[in-house]
């Protein structure tokens, strides 16, 4: 009896035991199948129509849809390419394995993928025709894009585990986790329902999925994380002034939105490329650092932000820019702040990147009905905290301009220009281009 | 040729086929460590785990292994006249006479009309009816209905639809893959084209003093050249505390593994090539999924600690793995068959899982075993 109570024992200690040698394999669903590219209704779909490759009938979301494993499909040998891509990774602004799909055709994918603009997806301009990655990349119709050489070469020489033949877009989405945003429903706004997370950020990168995580979708890494004590307004949806951006939810303090500035500063903060900084010592007015102020009076603003709480506002990236490209020149959106742009950007010269500050600055227009859109006499001469005074006007506009919206008339007797934006406003930019007397030293961004 | 797909009752052969002796002898182990564990008093129960637990480890860290040639009677395997009262005896094949007085061929052999995959120690690599438990090297019964799930051999079904006489990544071949032999995958492929002649003696081989890769009998599974450690269940319990263990190397030129045997015929060559730097690139970024590769120890990969039935890794030194059931990143290595099974499988290219149905199937992804944060 003792003996079969020890066997027994012996019996159900070795099956404690066992489980620990025998491995089970599971399913584990991670980041991959949670993104837009391995998900198993909407995801990658490679199906060739080249008439010469059949490719299998893989299962939406599969590797093989962009890997290649052997280069070689039904016996036919394909040209192989780096990381067993089914095409080369980069090739140029307009041609890689990125846009074999992302460009609204059939070509290679099985149904055409869409993808819209910001001004689109968050902004809510449903109307915009741009649909596709590789339109936003091509000029025309855009005019400025995120320079896909550049960023290769740069984020190579980054300490963050990119080679040369890292692919451009791979340092900002993550391939393996990148989410569509919105999720399988290109031709809506996002909602807060159908949002996503498509970005990671660069200086994370790593090989392993799950230390390259997507960025926004954290605790910590939100606007309203990034504005601290100081405030991120939303900017309004398209053609609303109770919904705003990203989600056309009625939030506003960016708990919505993702930390753009640390995403894109990581690229950015190098003054190798175009140096911004949003830093509140140093940087822009636009970014964390204290607008100039007289008297607790800011130059006047448009809703949804208020003079109230001049001073403490900290903008995004994407309020202004587009990530990929734009029809406008330094990827500016086309809608901004719940409207459109009153013209197109064309050139930082002269003075068309006024249409985009008005959506969110008083120009003539907006103070007054006799003055004209896309003027800034007002802001410039008689707003509260106006900067300069209306004298000397031919020391800065060349020869005088007639007064229009400040006390109207008069004036250095006509035949000034207006002056080019860019001289004084650009990201880092101060007054300095003023001539010294006028000069008030205030950061100018 | 008609094959004979009986169930074969009296044949004790294939390769490295398991001693009776080896089984009584681990039986014996068994009993002799149950006995011991039985006569400790009850008030030195901890104590007397103790043991039990050695035991128990030691018995799932020994590498099994198949020590010794084919035994039993001559006529299990062969027949001097291949007439027995006048005919043919109703185990035989029959398409005879065999070369070598055999009694049958290699597929008569290694076939089953049944579903079981042992049979009398002898592997069975081709089920006529749907096995219930396949061996390392998968199955012929997948093949059957769909080329693309087996190789093709000669004497179980037609050339490859597809493919013709040109494996992917090689060069076209002179004739049908046949088991063995000038087109075959095992044996010695410089005696012509001949199964028989090409395994002659191998089964006869006494490879106790360990896979050397000299002969083709001293070979892994009879793969001259390739050395490697014998399961002596042929996987078939599919259990990572005893399985093979293939030789891997961190070279596209190691003649001895597993993958390079592979490359024979899949390209350890040329620029279309599965198993040679030309083909396949020399690192990151690779060209085609490399073979005879480290499992990095960065990464996701160092999470691969396990030993996975579904994806198994090869060991730079086969037979002194210390503990089979696990996986050693930065040391041990990716080969063909971390996904492939050699002969054929239920799946897609003979691979060792769904993966053309993943992740709609919701099933287990053998990628994922070692590049474990893509799921």
């Amino acid at each position: 009896m003792r003996d079969r109570k020890k066997m027994l024992l012996i019996v159900l200690y070795t099956l404690l035991l066992l489980p620990a040698f025998l491995r089970v394999d599971s399913v584990n669903a991670g980041p991959y199948l949670d993104s837009a590219h391995g998900d198993i209704l909407y995801g990658v779909d490679r199906y060739t129509t080249d008439g010469v490759t059949p490719f299998p009938d893989y299962s939406k979301g599969n590797c093989a849809h962009c890997h290649e494993q052997h280069a070689s499909i039904e016996g036919q040998t394909t040209t192989p390419s780096d990381y067993l891509l089914f095409y080369d990774n980069y090739v140029s602004q307009t041609d890689g394995v990125c846009f074999k799909c992302h460009d609204n055709t059939t070509t290679y994918a099985a149904s055409a993928i869409v993808n819209r603009s910001y001004s689109f997806r968050a902004g809510g301009w449903t109307t915009d025709t741009l649909n596709d990655i590789l339109e936003a990349f091509t000029d025309p119709p855009s005019i400025s894009s995120h320079n896909l050489g550049n960023i290769q070469s740069f984020i190579a020489t980054q300490s963050w585990g990119f080679t040369s033949n890292s692919n451009p877009c791979v340092a900002c989405h993550n391939p393996h986790s990148a989410q569509g945003d919105p999720e399988n429903s290109p031709n809506t706004a996002k909602t807060s329902a159908s949002r996503g997370w498509p970005v990671s950020r660069p200086s994370l990168h790593s090989t392993d999925n799950l230390s390259w995580g997507l960025w926004g979708d954290g605790t910590g890494e939100k606007m309203s994380d990034y504005a601290g004590a100081l405030i991120y307004q939303a900017p309004y949806r398209y053609n609303s002034t109770t919904t705003f951006e990203p989600d056309g939810s009625n939030t506003q303090n960016g708990s919505n939105m993702t930390d753009f500035p640390t995403f894109c500063l990581d690229c950015h903060s190098n003054s190798s490329i175009d140096f911004i900084d949003w830093s509140a010592s140093t940087g822009d007015k636009h970014g964390k650092k204290a607008a100039d102020g007289t008297g607790g009076s800011y130059l006047d603003i448009d809703t949804p932000y208020t003079n109230a709480n001049g001073g403490r506002y900290v903008l995004s990236c994407t309020d202004c820019h587009e990530p990929h490209g734009s029809p406008n020149t330094r990827m500016i959106r086309r809608e901004v702040n719940g409207s459109l742009l009153a013209g197109t950007v064309t050139t930082t010269s002269g003075t068309e990147t006024g249409y985009l500050c008005r959506q969110c600055h008083t120009d003539d227009r907006d103070y007054s009905s006799s003055g004209s859109v896309n003027s800034w006499e007002y802001v410039h001469h008689c707003a509260p905290d106006y900067p300069y005074s209306q004298s000397s006007c031919s020391s800065c506009h060349g020869a005088g301009l007639a007064k229009v919206v400040c006390g109207g008339g008069g004036g250095g007797g006509g035949g000034g220009q207006p002056i080019d934006c860019n001289n004084c406003h650009f990201h880092g930019s101060d007054d300095s281009w003023a001539p010294a007397s006028l000069r008030t030293g205030r950061g100018t961004f | 040729m008609t094959l004979n797909l009986n169930t074969i009752k009296f044949i004790d052969a294939g390769p490295k086929a398991f001693m009776s002796g080896y089984d009584t002898n681990i039986s014996d182990t068994e009993e002799t460590g149950l006995n011991k564990c039985s006569t400790i008093s009850h008030s030195l129960l901890p104590l007397y785990l103790i043991p039990c637990l050695l035991f128990t480890l030691a018995l799932f860290s020994i590498p099994s292994t198949a020590v010794s040639s084919v035994t039993g009677d001559c006529s299990n395997c062969h027949t001097m006249h291949y007439s027995q009262n006048g005919t043919q005896s109703s185990g035989w094949g029959g398409s005879g006479p065999y070369d070598a007085l055999l009694t049958n061929d290699c597929v008569g052999c290694h076939s089953s009309t049944t579903a079981v995959t042992i049979i009398n120690n002898t592997p069975i690599i081709y089920n006529t009816t749907s096995p219930t438990s396949i061996l390392a090297g998968g199955n012929f019964y997948y093949a059957i209905a769909d080329d693309s799930t087996g190789h093709n051999v000669s004497g179980i079904k037609a050339q490859d639809g597809t493919l013709g006489l040109t494996p992917p990544g090689g060069s076209a071949m002179s004739s049908q893959l046949t088991c063995a032999g000038e087109v075959g995958c095992h044996g010695d492929r410089s005696t012509g084209n001949n199964n028989i002649v090409g395994v002659t003696g191998a089964h006869h081989t006494d490879d106790s003093g360990g896979i050397t890769g000299s002969t083709v009998g001293l070979s892994y599974r009879f793969l001259n050249g390739i050395t490697g450690k014998e399961d002596a269940d042929w996987e078939q319990d599919n259990i990572n505390t005893s399985h093979n263990e293939y030789q891997g190397a961190t070279n596209f030129s190691t003649v001895s593994t597993i993958s390079y045997l592979c490359g024979q015929c899949h390209g350890n060559s040329g620029s279309g090539g599965f198993h040679n730097s030309l083909g396949v690139g020399s690192a990151s970024p690779w060209l085609r999924h490399p073979t005879d590769i480290v499992l990095k120890s960065t990464g996701e990969y160092a999470d691969y600690t396990t030993y996975s039935m579904v994806a198994p890794v090869a060991r730079p030194d086969p037979d002194n793995v210390m503990n089979t059931a696990t996986v050693t990143p930065g040391t041990d290595i990716v080969i063909c068959i971390s996904c492939h099974r050699s002969h054929a499988s239920p799946y897609y290219k003979l691979l060792r899982w769904d993966f053309k149905g993943w992740p709609g199937n919701a099933a287990t992804n053998g990628c994922n075993v070692c590049h474990t944060s893509k799921n």
